[in-house]
């Protein structure tokens, strides 16, 4: 749990050490992040950033003879998998005042400006593979089987009031802790602590959504 | 009536000290009662570039009084049976698809169907309050005039499809959130049965206070019996409603009590502003609630300036008052003018929305 000053400052934090430095894989997820403020309440700061990513379409493979006609569907061989389109995504962390830990809210559009269905979402490269597993979709939400929580629905941005999806964050604080213990003591000073914390839950966000 | 005790325990005269504690008592049932009561007038109109060929334009208003409580999205089946049944003419209209529409205000901002109807309302009285050309006068609620649109919805604008299931996620989603807030888990919500979750939607869409409560009762915090003395009277404000009896914090174990909750669900509501959510813990200290006032100060004391300490007393004056404090703004829950000496937990208890969160909307004197 963070209170939201903690938030304030371990964001600003992590813009701060990532704004010069040299892009690097490891460090993908955490660079490029700009902290902004509504223009009037303070303590509504967030973190935003734009991303691309790619459609995945899936093709079953298809077996086409000498005569250019398609013959059967192979289903014992692999689909297909076809990164057709560039997807825009606005991308958002931001303070969940009830559960008192950063969330992860995002919008993602088609290159002609339209908003994705749930299932174009799913199947893009934003979010990891087995993402549907033991999971029940709708047009509105994903949710997994025995979660108090729908894991993706759509929300309010806290701070713009734009609709958004987001990934519920009831289940981070418990993730983001049981892996601070497993890590070596950081320095006592409370910045570094701040830093690690929100460090380690874009390892946690990492292992849903492709954080590029 | 029913409507008093939980399911649990049966409310007679002679029942003992122990049992009145469990029975919800008269004076939380009878606000909660009237914000289940509660409705607001709507006035619906489809936007006339996109009536269908041949509809009867004599028609074309749809007036409702609907429940504070309710949502848009549950308006929608008698909605559209007005409309189709009366409004359009069948072949001009066969091809719509309702999943498409939705309402916009007169004045062009977008209804966000999510939001209980009574907070659509209370946000819009206050908005039109302060245009320049508003009127000061009427006490009278003014219908709140809603566009209905039948085609492309602004997608990137609201949130998708308002279907009935999607209201319900919704619903239910707040109520969770009620609960942590209140407790640090939604254990007392998940803890329900299936049947008496879906019990509460139920509720809400055949508006029935009884199957409502019947199960809210389990998960909502009760203000603990009310005191022998008699509350103190209320202030001169334009408040309508009686200031109610104070809960005894350090009585009777109430170990789910209003007054030992973490926080209370609580939403600020600032004209065309962001909606605030902050910790709003019951007690200032061991003896004091929290009271509106002291929430409206934390929040926004640009709009609610803490009360300067009175003077020390003087030969001439032994009993200092603090000075008047000039109140820009105004509370509004539930549609009523609240007086800020309110305790937030009584609030909690008792003027919360069917979704467990008390939206206080902020007005701005003239």
């Amino acid at each position: 749990m963070l209170t939201r000053p903690q938030f304030d400052r371990a964001c600003k934090l992590l813009v701060q050490e990532y704004e010069s430095s040299r892009p690097s894989f490891a460090t993908n997820a955490l660079r490029g992040w700009l902290w902004t403020e509504h223009p009037s309440v303070s303590s509504l700061g967030y973190l935003s950033r734009n991303s691309n990513y790619l459609s995945r379409h899936m093709e079953p493979f298809i077996h086409i003879d000498s005569n250019d006609n398609y013959t059967e569907i192979d289903e014992a061989a692999a689909p297909i998998c076809i990164d057709t389109e560039a997807l825009t995504s606005q991308q958002y962390v931001v303070y969940s005042a009830t559960f008192q830990v950063p969330c992860f809210y995002f919008t993602m559009y088609h290159s002609n400006g339209a908003p994705l269905s749930i299932n174009e979402l799913l199947s893009s490269t934003l979010f990891r593979p087995g993402i549907l597993q033991d999971a029940d979709t709708t047009t509105f939400a994903l949710t997994r089987r025995n979660t108090a929580f729908p894991l993706l629905s759509q929300g309010d941005h806290p701070t713009t009031g734009k609709p958004c999806w987001f990934l519920h964050p009831c289940e981070t604080t418990i993730a983001v802790e049981e892996l601070l213990k497993e890590v070596e003591k950081v320095a006592d000073n409370e910045d570094a602590k701040l830093l690690s914390w929100l460090k380690m839950w874009f390892v946690v966000l990492g292992s849903i959504i492709d954080v590029a | 009536m029913s409507t008093y005790g939980t399911t649990r325990h049966h409310h007679s005269p002679a029942a003992n000290f122990s049992n009145r504690d469990r029975a919800t008592d008269y004076h939380t049932t009878l606000f909660r009662r009237l914000t289940w009561d509660g409705t607001v007038p709507l006035e619906i109109r489809v936007d006339p570039k996109e009536l269908p060929a041949n509809s009867d334009r004599n028609l074309e208003c749809y007036f409702v009084q609907a429940p504070r409580v309710s949502y848009l999205p549950l308006l929608m089946p008698e909605i559209r049976r007005f409309f189709m049944d009366l409004v359009f003419d069948e072949t001009a209209a066969k091809d719509l698809k309702d999943e498409e529409w939705w309402f916009e205000t007169a004045e062009g901002t977008l209804v966000k169907w999510h939001w209980p109807i009574g907070l659509i309302y209370d946000n819009h009285t206050i908005s039109a309050s302060l245009k320049p050309t508003s009127s000061r006068s009427s006490t009278n609620a003014i219908p709140l005039r809603l566009i209905l649109h039948l085609a492309s919805p602004p997608n990137e604008k609201l949130l998708l499809s308002p279907s009935p299931e999607a209201c319900k996620q919704a619903f239910m989603g707040q109520l969770k959130e009620a609960d942590f807030i209140r407790w640090g888990s939604t254990k007392r919500m998940t803890g329900l049965r299936q049947q008496d979750q879906d019990g509460l939607w139920e509720g809400i869409k055949e508006h029935n206070f009884d199957d409502y409560w019947r199960v809210a009762s389990k998960v909502t915090p009760t203000t603990a019996p009310t005191r022998a003395q008699s509350p103190v009277p209320p202030s001169s404000s334009a408040s309508m409603v009686n200031r109610p009896p104070s809960a005894d914090p350090g009585g009777p174990s109430e170990r789910d009590g209003a007054y030992n909750v973490r926080s209370i669900p609580v939403r600020l509501y600032v004209p065309d502003g962001p909606v605030i959510q902050g910790l709003v813990p019951p007690m200032i200290d061991d003896n004091t609630p929290r009271t509106l006032s002291h929430y409206l100060v934390d929040h926004i004391p640009l709009l609610f300036p803490a009360s300067p300490p009175a003077p020390p007393p003087s030969r001439a004056n032994p009993h200092p008052r603090p000075p008047p404090v000039p109140r820009p703004a105004y509370a509004l829950i539930q549609g009523i003018v609240m007086p800020l000496e309110t305790e937030m937990a009584w609030l909690g208890g008792c003027l919360a929305g069917a979704d467990g969160w008390v939206n206080v909307c902020i007005g701005i004197n003239h």
